[in-house]
């Protein structure tokens, strides 16, 4: 029994190796934000580093003889997602309006906004980590149509990489921000709804 | 005095005028044959002093009449002027900020969830956009 069960345990750990060095993206570590001003060669070199791509020889010449017209299709996606990330900032600046709005308008109303106000903020903050990260997936879409990717297949593949794991960050930072505005900002305003209804008038004041 | 040396008269009865004087000034020689005519001067035209009195009046007359203008619309425009001020104050207290009412807020609520649920994340992003499968590669 004994004689059967190592050479499994050994099977399993080489196949968990495996999945770790060429496993899904969301496996792998976060990018780094590049530095300010940086140009597109130390970009490229940050993000090999980071990606760490080993590739065979059989898909290097699958991805050399592809990637061209994979750019293309990256492309598209760069010239649609310019203005969804434009509206979506938009919006939050149009939510972000209102709060503010109907803090002064509560305030006058002698209402206590202290939380409601932490709320906007927390938002706001929401917001700009949203921005942040939509600028810096649209300089990965950018640096992976701008590559000369046949001459340097890793460093497409790392850059792509790397756009597809800020697109997740995208991802996961509006639905961070959707359910705050749904499970905070939308009770607590309800909240203020209720606590404003004019009361119903007592029998003893007919 | 000897009659032979006074004028011939025609008619004795009436005394001979004398000479009247030449009111518009001494008479200028001819010119001589074959020399070309010279300016004649000219006398000064009554009418000129009258030119400028007329001048003179009309400017006086154009200012009074800029002044009166100008003093009626000063008038006018200060009185037109007030009651906008007062429109002013009252759209300022109408259109500033009100005490919150349930409906403000509700209003308020509405339409944050509008802006929110306007927002397909699936749509915009979908999540195998960038695969290797989907990129064909």
């Amino acid at each position: 029994m004994k004689i059967h069960v190592k050479p499994l345990v050994g099977v399993m750990l080489l196949a968990a190796l495996l999945v770790v060095s060429n496993g899904p993206v969301a496996a792998q570590s976060s990018p780094a934000v590049p530095a300010p001003g940086g140009s597109f060669a130390q970009r490229l070199e940050q993000r090999k580093a980071e990606r760490v791509i080993q590739l065979g020889e059989r898909d290097l010449q699958r991805l050399s003889g592809r990637c061209i017209a994979a750019q293309g299709d990256v492309r598209s996606i760069q010239q649609k997602t310019g203005p969804i990330l434009a509206n979506r900032t938009k919006v939050y600046q149009r939510i972000d309006a209102k709060l503010w709005v109907s803090i002064g308008q509560l305030k006058l109303a002698d209402k206590d906004t202290f939380e409601l106000e932490k709320q906007r903020l927390a938002l706001a903050e929401k917001a700009a980590a949203f921005q942040t990260i939509a600028t810096l997936y649209q300089q990965a879409l950018d640096d992976t149509i701008v590559i000369n990717c046949q001459a340097d297949v890793v460093g497409f593949k790392a850059l792509l990489d790397t756009a597809r794991l800020y697109q997740a960050q995208v991802r996961t930072q509006s639905s961070d921000i959707r359910a705050y505005v749904v499970d905070q900002i939308k009770p607590k305003l309800a909240g203020y709804a209720t606590e404003l209804q004019p009361k119903p008038a007592t029998e003893g004041e007919h | 005095m000897d009659p032979q040396q006074q004028p011939y008269n025609p008619n004795p009865l009436q005394p001979q005028q004398p000479p009247q004087p030449n009111i518009y000034g001494p008479v200028l020689p001819s010119p001589a044959p074959g020399v070309p005519p010279q300016p004649q001067f000219q006398p000064p035209m009554p009418p000129k002093s009258n030119k400028k009195v007329f001048i003179i009046g009309g400017a006086v007359a154009g200012i009074v009449v800029l002044l009166i203008i100008v003093a009626v619309v000063a008038l006018s425009g200060g009185n037109k002027n007030q009651p906008p001020a007062e429109e002013h104050q009252e759209t300022t207290e109408a259109e500033g900020p009100q005490p919150a009412t349930a409906v403000d807020v509700e209003h308020a609520n509405n339409s944050i969830s509008q802006d929110i649920s306007g927002l397909n994340d699936d749509r915009d992003f979908p999540v195998d956009q960038l695969e290797e499968k989907t990129l064909k590669l």
